[in-house]
């Protein structure tokens, strides 16, 4: 059975992609057949963190029902990476109301049984759009990543309480957070806040926060508190 | 000859008593006479007695440095209180700052996620979230069938538990335990469901909305993925009532597969191994023991039991 993880938030630059390729990189690490979908038909980036040229097809095929359809293919060792697709030269795919987001659900069941993959991890853009709502649907976990700050956790309270109307399993994970906070208080008061319990609070880390954007993952990951800290997050995907 | 030398016995005398003027002016008189006998003689009773001087002053230095000690330990338990404090009032600020910077809008964030509850996509939303999650997930009961360790060790305290059958499906002991009874060196066996015949359990119906608790706490003891396939199938409870229940099918392929063994050979496996939980035979006689608690006999559980019993008594009998 596939599990199928779906990666949100309520606005950008909270590090949700390189996330999402930390996090394949490590189940992969651990034996486990991973399978990652950039579902951000909008600006889709996770090809560039694996040092992939960007594929004219992709996910947006898949949701198309096109003929010949596109396969994930490999990116690192034990994971797979199905690109976006460029919108280019696709009207439909530019008008961001014309995309054709009803497929979704569809293409993201077809594709777990397909991939045989035990983990399904769909990047989505951020916001609450009915792209990345139709994938939190179809998934067993929805991860709302958030920065400890007010306009993010407003944005990411309202995404929780809508996943939360659907039925969906989903939790906050809190990303750079300063070393000038306690992290189990941190922890405490965004159950709080959120009124769910966050399943994880990560610490910033200088070192992702160079190499973020560019080639991923780099040959030697660095003993970081980070990557420890996600390690943990990675266990408790599993069973949350 | 000897004034020289007395000279420098008056000067080291004078020097160890510390310039005391009184033990000078003595000594240069002495140094003064001309009887060199009696002056060393009165030079050793000097020299004796500003021993004794000495002596005193020593304890007398002693005595300061203890106390000086004492200062100074007093005064480094002091700085490491002071550094504990500081690093507290960091802590405080922390906080406060955490109270202030984090407060936003709870009330515009609700606001929001009712509009979009209200909007003609949720709609959408909600319609392809229902025609695609399991029945179980939609509000309601959730019954688990238990044929195995779920029996004695139940994922989440059920609120009814119902004699139930499933049919299609037979007890086996057919999933190799790597953790909990065995090791990945010397695997044990753990029951599972295989295609054919029927199998008596335990029907536990938990609370609603229990889905994902419930998956999480079997998920974490059966090894996740790769030793069991999740499937919802009917069971028919003993008061005659088909439900869905939710079921773990052993894998057919994979490294948790086993393929099926003899009597003797599973004998074999269960008797030898052991893991985190304890010893596969453990894990055989709770699971006997609560099936026999609720009537439930199954006759490859109880030709397994025989062997095991005979064996057990030969080993006996030998000893």
């Amino acid at each position: 059975m596939t599990r199928i993880v779906t990666m949100m938030s309520g606005k950008g630059g909270v590090g949700k992609s390189t996330l999402t390729a930390l996090l394949g990189a490590l189940f992969a690490a651990e034996g486990l057949k991973v399978t990652l979908v950039d579902g951000d038909l909008y600006t889709p980036g996770l090809h560039a963190l694996f040092g992939q040229p960007p594929s004219h097809e992709g996910f947006l095929d898949l949701m198309e029902r096109r003929p010949a359809l596109p396969s994930p293919l490999p990116a690192h060792p034990g994971l797979s990476l199905l690109q976006g697709g460029s919108p280019a030269g696709r009207t439909s795919a530019l008008m961001r109301d014309a995309l054709p987001v009803q497929g979704i659900p569809d293409a993201l069941l077809g594709l777990a049984t397909q991939s045989h993959a035990q983990i399904l991890l769909v990047d989505t853009h951020s916001g609450p759009f009915e792209a990345s709502l139709l994938a939190a649907c179809v998934s067993d976990l929805v991860l709302v990543t958030c920065l400890a700050e007010p306009q993010h956790l407003q944005a990411a309270a309202s995404l929780l309480a809508v996943l939360g109307e659907l039925g969906v399993n989903a939790r906050p994970v809190v990303n750079r957070v300063s070393d000038a906070f306690d992290l189990g208080v941190l922890e405490t008061r965004m159950a709080e806040l959120l009124g769910v319990p966050p399943l994880a609070v990560l610490p910033d880390s200088a070192f992702f926060s160079r190499t973020a954007g560019a080639a991923f993952p780099p040959a030697v990951l660095p003993a970081d508190p980070l990557l420890e800290a996600v390690r943990d997050l990675a266990t408790r995907i599993r069973v949350a | 000859m000897t004034g020289p030398l007395l000279a420098e016995l008056a000067e080291l005398l004078t020097r160890l008593s510390g310039g005391d003027l009184t033990a000078s002016r003595s000594l240069e008189a002495m140094a003064a006479r001309d009887d060199v006998p009696q002056v060393l003689r009165d030079m050793a009773e000097a020299a004796s007695m500003l021993v004794v001087t000495l002596e005193a002053r020593q304890e007398y230095l002693q005595v300061i440095l203890d106390r000086q000690r004492a200062v100074i330990a007093e005064v480094d338990a002091a700085r490491r209180t002071l550094t504990h404090m500081v690093a507290l009032g960091h802590r405080g600020a922390s906080d406060a700052m955490q109270q202030a910077g984090l407060a936003f809008d709870a009330e515009a964030a609700a606001r929001q996620a009712k509009e979009l509850v209200r909007s003609s996509l949720f709609a959408r939303l909600r319609a392809a979230r229902e025609s695609r999650v399991p029945p179980a997930a939609s509000p309601g009961d959730l019954w688990v069938f238990g044929y195995g360790s779920i029996i004695w060790n139940a994922p989440l305290p059920p609120v009814d538990r119902r004699v139930a059958r499933l049919h299609g499906w037979h007890r086996a002991f057919c999933v190799r335990s790597c953790m909990h009874r065995g090791t990945l060196a010397q695997p044990g066996l753990v029951l599972g469901l295989r295609p054919g015949g029927q199998c008596q359990g335990i029907a536990l119906r938990l609370p609603v909305g229990s889905l994902d608790l419930a998956r999480d706490a079997l998920f974490l003891r059966e090894g996740l993925f790769e030793m069991y396939e999740e499937r919802m199938l009917d069971i028919e409870l003993e008061d005659g009532r088909v439900v869905p229940a939710l079921t773990y099918i052993a894998r057919e392929a994979g490294r948790y597969a086993q393929p099926t063994l003899g009597l003797a050979e599973t004998v074999d496996v269960i008797s030898a191994a052991r893991g985190r939980s304890g010893t596969n035979v453990a894990y055989f006689e709770d699971t006997v023991a609560a099936l026999r608690t609720h009537g439930i006999r199954d006759e490859m559980l109880d030709a397994l039991a025989d062997v095991l019993q005979r064996r057990s008594s030969a080993r006996n009998g030998a000893a």
